[in-house]
């Protein structure tokens, strides 16, 4: 696997292929980082905690059936959205090119712009951390 | 948590008419200390239902496939994450070739839907 031409990513939200109202999406996973530090030490010292995970999206607006108004409206704060993200494509098989899947919760959905431009969206889904 | 999601059937574009089955791969087998998870897109619908089931097995050829992840039928669109597998809830282990198998409830009917499985 080498570098991506990152042109081709697959977006995939419950019942809905949300990947051609996207022109930009994020997968963020860390962890929270405890502060072990105690007298004497010279360091800062770090300790890993809880992972968390999101993904946040923006693309252009578009109101009509099976596109992005309509679906994200309904699912803001709703639980158990299961998200798949794709990075290159759908690849079956593949242990080289996996996606990116989790059960979220859409945390945010932003319609805005300025005048003249093609009107916006962004969004944020949080990871729910739960296997099941 | 996330899952590093590997796709065993990529029908977003073309949506299937009929039963079948997808090819088989080496996903890699349910050990101690890891979980089998798995999920479903299905991204049109039609009337009847769609029912999708993850089978694997010891041999790439295919022979003695059994279901490890059956879906709930649906006729909607939807996304399902079924309840994770250990090798304490597997009747069979250590089979690292997988498919997925899809049925549809009456003829004439047509689905796209994206199946993924990981084990991790």
């Amino acid at each position: 696997m080498a570098t991506v031409h990152f042109r081709n990513a697959v977006i995939l939200a419950g019942g809905f292929d949300l990947s051609g109202d996207h022109n930009g999406i994020t997968v963020d996973l860390k962890a929270e980082m405890l502060d072990e530090t105690a007298f004497g030490d010279s360091t800062r010292i770090h300790k890993g905690g809880l992972t968390v995970a999101d993904i946040s999206g923006k693309g252009n607006w578009d109101a009509a059936a099976g596109h992005v108004d309509r679906i994200l409206f309904d699912l803001v704060g709703g639980d158990d959205t299961v998200v798949t993200v794709f990075p290159n494509g759908i690849t079956e098989g593949t242990l080289t090119l996996m996606g990116f899947s989790m059960k979220g919760v859409v945390e945010h959905y932003n319609v805005g712009g300025d005048v003249g431009t093609l009107l916006p969206f962004d969004l944020a889904i949080m990871g729910r951390g739960i296997e099941a | 948590m996330i899952l590093r999601a590997i796709a065993l059937k990529d029908a977003r574009e073309t949506a299937l008419t009929s039963c079948g089955s997808g090819t088989i791969y080496d996903i890699g087998a349910v050990y101690t200390g890891v979980k089998a998870y798995a999920g479903l897109h299905i991204l049109s619908s039609s009337t009847g239902g769609l029912k999708v089931r993850l089978q694997n097995s010891s041999s790439s050829g295919g022979g003695g496939m059994t279901d490890v992840f059956a879906f709930t039928c649906s006729a909607q669109r939807t996304a399902q994450w079924l309840t994770p597998l250990t090798t304490g809830t597997l009747s069979s282990t250590f089979q690292r070739f997988w498919r997925s198998v899809h049925e549809m409830t009456t003829s004439g009917e047509s689905y796209k839907f994206v199946p993924f499985v990981r084990i991790q």
